[in-house]
Formats: structure tokens, C-alpha cells, sequence
């Protein structure tokens, strides 16, 4: 039995085969995001299959996730994306009990109880700031690309403080202290903690250690470090954080299977 | 001439004894029908009161206190000359002063109700018109329990409208999500939040809201006004009080919201039902720009021991699909299996 | 007397080592302004512009040192009243007993801007529930959990009612949080009905008798819970006493008020006198220390304005602002884009008014706080605004914002179109958060574009 997740995020659509039986992830890869999502969605399965030598049809269920998950008709069922990343953590780390998702987006804080059920969760999808998307903003704005943003966060010595909560607002807060003098890296180290400091105050409402952090911002370099910082407890990233909505998509597709319920449509 | 009525504590009992046509604001045909365009921190369902309040110049709005949207929201409709508006001072403290202003606010109300046209409330029609809507409310708090969640809202939106409703249609519970809602007034334009809820797998076992169950609370006690040796009496000789001080006392002691002070009683009012339906998760919905609602939302959670949803509605057109989203994933949720005893 | 300046942090290390030098005598809570950035973190003293005369050393050591002195007085035993929301009755009432302190905890909105965030407190009060939706006043929330900046009161009082949605919430959440509160009714003001007799409030305002009955029925009961804390019954004449002692404080504020705004040019800064007027609220929790201040500040802009030395230029637009400014950098701001405040409303005037004398002291005390501006239509506010601005020759009008308070997304609506109807004033709303620091520019661009209406219309 081998189950499929597809993550439809606002960025990139994810996907993941993953084989229970041995659970282990057979493949996995991600296209950018576009307007036909399900032509791009099903290009990627598509992809992964050849990938992994797999026929569709060797294919018990798929379930898709993610803001464009309703899109992907193809999939057995659809999950938020809440459940979905909650399931996908806990599989890669049983004794997880917060899930930090930062996402193009939003940005998400989930609660896990034993056996990974989530107890609750708080998101923030109406702000730039403290998601993803504000790191872009300032990437584009200081013209370079993600990863030399990255970079730049891990030379600083004394991050500035950015005082606003709006990301309109902080981009010219940020002009003015580079325009003051202000190193390049501290700047966006200071960056770095704002995103964090906005992701902590959903954190205080539900979190709890052992923290682990995912979606695709937890491969900035300095992020998990700047929430460790505001959090006061550490925090571990992931491996291939930017799959864990659709690890934990297939994950569900397989216990579904195994429950009995209907799969492939 | 039809009064729009902004709160469930204003006795449209009283509006009827005044030969006045009572009316719940909230399934009023033109209200919330366009999408008012804000400004920063106003609430819409305030700033659709004060539009409403300007385009049916033929009818008269009665806003209360109860919030700081309101009250300013009648500022601003007196200021943009709507004649007919009256702001009723709803006390926010239950203390004998609180009581006093009650009262006062409805003789007040009385001479608004006058000058509109209205008639002298004979003492008669008012005991008649109590009696029938404390009957009303009644039935309705006992069907709450095993009623679907949106034929119960339009059988309570019926009762706001005209007195009238029929029985809501019963549910056989299957969902394992009970879910409670509570906040402020959800009215027609809303109900789909019930749809999205159980397409979601979950169902409304509480409607809490400004404009459901809580509605209902207020209650007369025949002997309510009288001392207590009097009011022993009073029932079994079947002297009844003067009505006025029975329907202060009926609102006064019985409304449960969250703008009183403290809001004790809104939790005592909560706690017993959340428990009795098994609620499993609460959702807290309110307009963007009310901060009475906002902030219970940490305290609900604590009280409650419940995970608390919160949903705010942008504007007057309802909810949106980020929010769609999110009732999904509180759906997903509180479906796993319980793992304590609910407390 | 030195020619009138303002100076920086910096600035004023030299001058206070020069008036030490010149034999500056200075109260216990005395000293440079500089230890409060190293002592209390309060950073944003390095960002702001102060006058430079002893009197206002004076008045901002008074301020910044108000937590100390609160501690210290419930080191000696006394007993510490938490008035919330009525701003500027129950101190009244708390005053006139023996052995209380009273102080406003909804005071702590200023220290996240003192501190420049660095206290955390906004963050700390969203993660107890209360986001940035609301008010700064929400600072005071976490401030009452962690104990660290005004000691925990022995009494919780706070007015409800007509009051302002955010606060209130504030309020409530805060007595969930395990700190029980008393609360007193205030009704919404209302002008009198026919038939119904009308009570003169101090402000020009009336309301009917019933109201101020019902607000002086819970007073009643505030200062019977207030008597209880002191051990001693509040009557008529321990209350008498305290009334004429605020009174003797909200003269001496309107004279400063009236010697500042009425003279040709600025002799004191806004930003002093915005910290100046919020004495009157509960005297900074020391009545006689109040007092010596603003005589001293009175004394210094009398001498100033017989001297002709002033702070501000001849060009200065005068100004009325409406409601208090969550950074008091926006004060410096003004003055630096050639504007000079002639008038103010920072949400209670109630309290600057004298509280009448020639009435039964509860009677007296009712009158006043239900003349509290922000129990009323924002049409009183207005006409008020209206009254002050032509016996002060105010040229334009800012409505400050104050971020997440329910009541200021309407009522700078009615304010300026009143003013606009009336007097024909240019009138602006701008909105000024706890460290605007990155909003100057915007800032600045309308402030400056206001001055220059207000000039152009000078020469018209």
C-alpha cells in the first residue's frame, strides 16, 4: 500500500509517496504554485511516481491539503492543513508537543497532545508580518534572494529592533535604520526576530516544549534561533521541513486506507 | 409605526403595549444588505444600524449602551440627523443603581414610544403581551437542546420578527463534534457559518449568540417586584404585581451578556450548558471592532477548558474563506476521539 | 533665569551639572534625568526633547519616579487604591482619607513607550489574551502580573457603563485574571428630557437629576468601600477637604493652562504641559508634591512670559489636540514643524474643571464625574473643543488616534466636522502608536502640511 499527500500552499505545491508499511517517504518534490493547480499538481504526483517507478494505480489514497487543496480533485479527501502538519511532525518526532509552522502566508502554532491529536492551534493569516512573506518583502527590498538573506541573518551582532507589528511599517522602519547606519546583517537579524516575536505571541496562547518548527521559512538560517530566543526554550527544526504538510497528508491518506475508508476516487 | 430593535433587552413587550410594531434590527429586510464601507476600528454591524437607521425614515431604531459602537453609532445617526433614534442606557453593573437605570431607561423609552404615536400602555395589554412572549421563550429554551442548529436561529429570528415562529426541526445527533457559538448578534446573513460547520462534520448544539439561546433569558416571575412574604403570598392568592416592575425585573436580573460587569453571569450561564451538550469545542464569533467579544476569547478557553475558535466577521456580508479554513481545522480537530473527561 | 530651550538627554547631563554647580535644592525623588534610561530602562528619554528649566527637571523626576514612591508608601503601611477608567474622581475621594494612595494603573500605556518596547509589555498582554487590537492601556494587564513596575493595589475600583469598549474588556480581563475589581456604574450623559429637572456639571454641560442621583448613589458606595480600606468613614467633611485640596490642584493647572496658551509665544513646551495636566488625574500619588510642582511650573512660564523669553517662535501655529498621544514624541514633533499647543482635551477635562464647592460634597463630586467628556456624545466634546479654540485663537486642530480605542473611530469624525461647521478650523486625524518612531515621516508630512494650511490662511 503506498499513499500520496499533496500540499497546495500558497508558494509551491508539495508532494510526498510514502510507504507504510516501512515508513519511509519513497519520494518526494515540489512545482511552483500557479493558476492551474490541478494540471501543476497533477504534473508533480505525475513526476514522483516515475520517480519511484509507481503505476497510479499502486496508489491506495491520496489526500491534499493546503489553501488550494479543494482544487486537487483527484485526492480521495481533503485535510487542513492544521491536522495534516500535525500528523507530519509528530511522525518524524513522536515527542512533539508545538508545531511552528511559517509559511508564504500565514503562519501557524499548533498544539499536539500524545499520539499527536492536535489540542489546539492559533494562525495568523491576515498579516504579513510574521509570515514568510514579510521575508520576501525585505529580500526584494534589499535585492537579493532568500538565501543570501539567510546568509546575512547569521553575521549579525546586535539584531536591530524593529518595533512594528505592521509589515508595511516595519519595511520603512528598515530603510530608515539601514539609512541611520545600521549594519546589514544586524538589520536583518532584527527581521529574523520580528517574524519570530509576531510568531511567539500566537505561540504563548497555546504552546508548550518540546517545540519543533517547520514550513518552508524554517530553512532560513537564524529563524529557529530567533524563536528559541523569544520562545526561552529550543527549538528543532525538522528535516525537509517544507514537506511536512504533505508527509503528514500521506500519512492520514494511509491511515485511512487502513481504516477501511474509500481511497482513489 | 415598527421599532427596530438593536438588543434582546429591550422589552418589545413594551413597544407592543405601546400599540408599536417590535422588531428585532437583526432579520430586518434591508438590514446588512449592502456592504458599508468602513472606517479604521468601526464595527459593521454598528455602522449597518446607523445606515439602516437613515433609510427607513418611517421607522424609529432603539440602540443601547451595551457597547461603545453603539453608543457612538447613535452619535452619529443623531449628528447625520436621523430624527428617530433613541440610545437606551443599558446598565452594565447588576447593583440597585443598575436596577434604577433599567427602569428609568423604560419610562424614558415610554415617552419615545409616545411621541411616536403610540398609546398609554394599559396595564392589561402589558400582562397579556408578557405572558405570550414569556410563554414563547419558553418553548424555545426547551427546544434548544435537540434542535438543528439553523432551524433553531430561524425559529428564534421568527420570535425577534413578530412573536411568531414554528417549532425548529429536531436533529438526530450524529456528529461527534458539538460545537457551541457564542457571541455577538449572528443574524440571517450568517447561518451559514451552521452550513459550513457540519459540511465540516461538526454541529451547533449551542447557539449562544446575542441573537440565539441567550436571546431567551429573560424570564417573569409573576411576583418579581414584591418583598418575599408578599410574593409567597402573592401566588396563591393570584394578586398580581403592578407588570411594569415584573418585566424590569425579568429583563434586568436575567440578561446574560458579555458587556455586564462582571460577566460572572455570562460564564454561569455557559458552564452548566457546555457540559449538559457535551460541547467539545467553542466557536467565538464576533465583527471586527468588538473588543468586548475579542477579549473573552483567552478567558472562554480557561473557563471553558475548551479550545476556542475565533472568527470575526470582516464585514457585513458574512464569513470568508480564510475562515472557511479555519472552521475546518477546529472540525478536524475536536473530532478525534476525547482523551480526558470533559470538565 | 536661563534663555528657554529644549534639550536632549545629552544636553541636559551638562545643564543639570550646572545647576547642581549654581546650588539646585531638589526633593528626595531629585536627580539626573539620565539615571531613569540606566535604572529604568526608560530608553525613550534619549529620543525626546525637554525644557530645560529646573521646574521641569522637576516635574519629570515627579513623574518617572511615581512607581517608587508608590512602593515606598506601602513600605510605610499606607494602602494603595487602583482607580481605573473614571480618571480623576475617586482619587478625589481617596485623597481625603488618611493613610491611601490613589494612582491610575491604566498610567502603565505610557511605559512601553518609555521603555521602547523593551518591557515586552504589549507582547506579554497579547499572550494573556488582549492583542494589539486593543488599546496600549492593555500594558497595565501583564504590569499586574508580573508585579514589576506599580505595586498590586489593595483595592480595585473602575467605573463601567459609558465607558470605552477596550478598556472595559481590559478591565474584565484583568479580574478574570484573579484581580477582583469594584465596579461602578456611570450612565451615559444625557442632555435633560422634558419635564425632567436639569443639574448644572460643571463644563457647561447639564444632565438630569436622576443620573446624577445614580452616579452619586455609587460614589456613596465607593467611598464606604474607600473608608473601610482607610478604617475611618469618608464623611462630608474629611470629603469637603479633599475636594477644595484637588481644587487648589486644578487652579493651579488652569492658570498654568492659561498663562501657557494665552501668551504671544510658547513659554513652555507641550510636552510638559501634557505631562503637567495629567497631574490633575490622581496628583502623580503625592497631592503636596503636585502642588510645589506646578507651582513651580507656573512660576517658571509666568517669569518667562514677564521676561518675553519663550520656546517657540513667533511663526508657531496655534494648535488644539485632541486626545493623549501614546508616544510622547509626538509632542516634540509638533513644535519642531512650527506648531505650539493652545489647547487641549486629553479625555478628561472633567478633571481640570473646579468640582463645585457650594454644593453637599457627593452631590459635588457626582456633577463632576458624570461631566467626565467621554461619558457623553462626542458633540459635547465638540462644542467644547469650539469654546476653547476661539478664546484661545486656535488656527487648526488635531485629533490624535489613539490605536485600537473603540471610541476614536467615530468621534474624530463629529470633532472635525463640528469645528470645520463652526469655525471653520483645518482639522486632521492622525494616528500615533506606543513608539512611532517608524511613522515619522508620515507623521511629520501631515503635521507639516497643517501648519502650512493653518499659515496660509494667515495671510488670506
Amino acid at each position: 500500500m503506498i499513499c500520496a499527500g499533496i500540499d497546495a500552499g500558497s508558494r509551491a505545491i508539495k508532494a510526498v509517496l510514502f510507504d507504510p508499511a516501512a515508513s519511509r517517504v519513497l519520494a518526494s518534490g515540489l512545482a511552483d504554485q500557479g493558476v492551474e493547480q490541478e494540471r501543476l499538481a497533477t504534473e508533480l504526483f505525475d513526476r514522483l511516481l516515475r520517480a519511484a517507478g509507481l503505476e497510479r494505480s499502486q496508489i491506495s489514497g491520496v489526500v491534499a491539503t493546503g489553501y488550494g487543496r479543494n482544487s486537487i480533485r483527484f485526492a480521495s479527501t481533503t485535510i487542513t492543513e492544521i491536522t495534516c502538519h500535525a500528523r507530519g511532525v509528530h511522525h518524524l518526532a513522536p515527542d512533539a508537543r508545538t508545531v511552528i509552522e511559517i509559511g508564504g502566508q500565514d503562519s501557524k502554532v499548533i498544539a499536539l497532545e500524545d499520539g499527536g491529536r492536535v489540542r489546539d492551534f492559533a494562525m495568523n493569516d491576515r498579516c504579513a508580518a510574521g509570515t514568510g512573506r514579510f521575508l520576501e518583502m525585505v529580500a526584494s527590498r534589499l535585492e537579493m534572494n532568500w538565501e543570501k538573506l539567510s546568509a546575512l541573518a547569521q553575521q549579525s551582532r546586535q539584531p536591530a529592533l524593529i518595533s512594528n507589528v505592521c509589515a508595511v511599517f516595519a519595511e520603512t522602519e528598515i530603510i530608515g535604520l539601514l539609512a541611520s547606519g545600521k549594519p546589514l546583517p544586524d538589520v536583518v537579524a532584527g527581521v529574523q526576530n520580528a517574524v519570530a516575536t509576531r510568531v511567539a505571541t500566537l505561540a504563548g496562547r497555546v504552546a508548550m516544549p518540546p517545540v519543533y518548527f517547520t514550513g518552508g521559512v524554517a530553512l532560513q538560517a537564524g529563524m529557529a534561533r530567533a524563536l528559541a530566543e523569544v520562545l526561552a526554550c529550543p527549538v528543532s527544526v525538522v528535516p525537509q521541513p517544507q514537506f511536512t504538510g504533505a508527509l503528514g497528508a500521506a500519512v492520514l491518506a494511509a491511515e485511512r486506507v487502513a481504516s477501511g475508508i474509500r481511497a482513489f476516487p | 409605526m415598527r421599532v427596530h430593535l438593536t438588543s434582546p433587552w429591550i422589552p418589545a413587550e413594551w413597544v407592543r403595549a405601546h400599540g408599536l410594531e417590535a422588531r428585532g434590527i437583526w432579520f430586518a429586510d434591508k438590514f446588512r444588505q449592502d456592504t458599508p464601507p468602513l472606517a479604521g476600528g468601526v464595527c459593521a454591524f454598528a455602522e449597518s444600524v446607523v445606515r439602516f437607521a437613515e433609510t427607513q425614515p418611517d421607522s424609529a431604531v432603539v440602540l443601547t449602551t451595551a457597547c461603545d459602537q453603539l453608543q457612538r453609532g447613535f452619535d452619529a445617526a443623531a449628528f447625520r440627523g436621523s430624527a428617530r433614534v433613541f440610545l437606551f442606557n443599558l446598565p452594565a453593573t447588576q447593583t440597585p443603581v443598575a436596577r434604577q437605570i433599567y427602569r428609568a431607561e423604560l419610562a424614558r423609552l415610554g415617552q419615545f414610544l409616545l411621541a411616536l404615536g403610540g398609546t398609554a400602555p394599559a396595564p392589561e395589554m402589558l400582562r397579556q403581551e408578557m405572558a405570550q412572549s414569556d410563554e414563547a421563550r419558553r418553548r424555545l429554551r426547551e427546544a434548544a437542546p435537540p434542535a438543528a442548529a439553523r432551524s433553531y436561529a430561524e425559529s428564534v429570528a421568527r420570535f425577534h420578527t413578530d412573536g411568531n415562529f414554528a417549532a425548529p426541526a429536531v436533529c438526530t445527533p450524529t456528529a461527534p463534534a458539538a460545537l457551541a457559538l457564542v457571541g455577538g448578534p449572528l443574524g440571517a446573513k450568517d447561518w451559514k457559518l451552521f452550513d459550513t460547520i457540519e459540511a465540516a462534520g461538526g454541529r451547533v448544539v449551542l447557539n449562544a449568540t446575542l441573537t440565539g439561546e441567550r436571546s431567551l433569558c429573560p424570564t417573569f416571575d409573576r411576583s418579581a417586584g414584591l418583598p418575599p412574604a408578599l410574593a409567597a403570598a402573592s401566588r396563591q392568592d393570584a394578586d398580581e404585581p403592578e407588570p411594569f416592575d415584573a418585566l424590569v425585573a425579568g429583563y434586568i436580573d436575567n440578561l446574560v451578556d458579555v458587556f455586564q460587569r462582571p460577566n460572572t453571569r455570562l460564564y454561569a450561564w455557559l458552564k452548566p450548558r457546555l457540559l449538559a451538550r457535551q460541547v467539545r469545542g467553542i466557536v467565538l464569533w464576533h465583527f471586527t471592532g468588538c473588543d468586548l467579544w475579542r477579549a473573552e476569547w483567552q478567558t472562554l478557553r480557561e473557563v471553558s477548558g475548551r479550545p476556542v475558535l475565533l472568527l470575526e466577521a470582516d464585514e457585513a456580508a458574512g464569513i470568508s474563506p480564510r475562515d472557511t479554513n479555519r472552521l475546518q481545522a477546529f472540525v478536524e480537530m475536536i473530532k478525534q476521539p476525547w482523551p480526558r473527561q470533559a470538565n | 533665569m536661563a534663555t528657554p530651550s529644549k534639550l536632549n538627554l545629552t544636553q541636559w547631563d551638562d545643564r543639570y551639572a550646572e545647576l547642581r554647580r549654581d546650588g539646585l535644592r531638589e526633593p528626595a525623588y531629585g536627580g539626573p534625568l539620565r539615571r531613569h534610561v540606566e535604572q529604568e530602562k526608560d530608553f525613550r528619554l534619549e529620543q525626546l526633547q525637554f525644557d530645560n528649566s529646573p521646574a521641569a527637571l522637576r516635574l519629570w523626576n515627579f513623574l518617572l519616579t511615581e512607581n517608587e514612591r508608590l512602593r515606598q508608601a506601602r513600605a510605610r503601611g499606607e494602602k494603595i487604591v487602583g482607580a481605573m477608567k473614571d480618571l480623576g474622581t475617586v482619587p478625589v475621594m481617596a485623597y481625603a482619607l488618611p493613610g491611601l494612595r490613589a494612582f491610575y494603573p491604566d498610567g502603565a500605556w505610557w511605559t512601553p513607550c518609555l521603555m521602547e518596547g523593551s518591557d515586552r509589555l504589549l507582547q506579554q498582554a497579547e499572550a494573556l489574551g488582549i492583542d494589539a487590537s486593543f488599546c496600549p492601556v492593555r500594558a497595565m494587564l501583564p504590569a499586574f502580573q508580573n508585579g514589576g513596575h506599580f505595586p498590586l493595589p489593595d483595592l480595585l475600583l473602575c467605573s463601567t457603563g459609558a465607558v470605552c469598549d477596550d478598556f472595559s474588556a481590559i478591565a474584565q480581563r484583568l479580574e478574570h485574571l484573579g484581580h477582583a475589581i469594584l465596579w461602578w456604574e456611570m450612565p451615559r450623559r444625557r442632555a435633560p428630557a422634558a419635564g425632567e429637572t436639569a443639574c448644572a456639571l460643571p463644563g457647561n454641560l447639564t444632565a438630569p437629576k436622576i443620573q446624577v442621583d445614580c452616579v452619586r448613589a455609587e460614589l456613596q458606595r465607593v467611598g464606604q468601600v474607600l473608608g473601610q480600606l482607610a478604617g475611618k468613614d469618608l464623611d462630608d467633611a474629611l470629603l469637603t477637604d479633599g475636594i477644595r485640596a484637588a481644587n487648589h490642584v486644578r487652579r493651579l493647572l488652569a492658570e498654568l493652562r492659561q498663562t501657557v496658551y494665552a501668551a504671544p509665544r510658547a513659554p513652555l513646551p507641550a510636552l510638559e504641559l501634557l505631562v503637567a495636566e495629567m497631574l490633575a488625574l490622581h496628583f502623580c500619588s503625592d497631592r503636596e508634591e503636585c502642588i510645589a510642582v506646578l507651582e513651580d511650573l507656573l512660576a517658571e512660564a509666568r517669569a518667562r512670559v514677564w521676561q518675553n523669553q519663550f520656546v517657540s517662535g513667533a511663526e508657531a501655529v496655534r494648535i488644539f489636540w485632541v486626545n493623549p498621544v501614546a508616544d510622547l514624541r509626538a509632542m516634540n514633533l509638533l513644535e519642531d514643524l512650527g506648531g505650539r499647543i493652545c489647547g487641549s482635551d486629553f479625555m478628561f477635562t472633567h478633571a481640570l474643571d473646579l468640582i463645585p464647592e457650594d454644593l453637599p460634597p457627593l452631590e459635588a463630586l457626582a456633577r463632576s464625574a458624570l461631566a467626565d467628556p467621554m461619558a457623553g456624545p462626542a458633540t459635547d466634546r465638540a462644542a467644547r473643543i469650539v469654546r476653547e479654540c476661539r478664546a484661545n485663537g486656535v488656527e487648526a486642530v488635531v485629533v490624535s488616534r489613539i490605536p485600537g480605542a473603540s471610541h476614536c473611530a467615530r468621534e474624530g469624525e463629529i470633532i472635525r466636522e463640528i469645528v470645520r461647521q463652526t469655525i471653520g478650523l483645518p482639522a486632521i486625524e492622525l494616528e500615533i502608536p506606543p513608539v512611532c518612531d517608524a511613522l515619522l515621516p508620515t507623521l511629520a508630512s501631515r503635521l507639516q502640511a497643517l501648519v502650512e494650511t493653518a499659515r496660509a490662511k494667515r495671510t488670506k
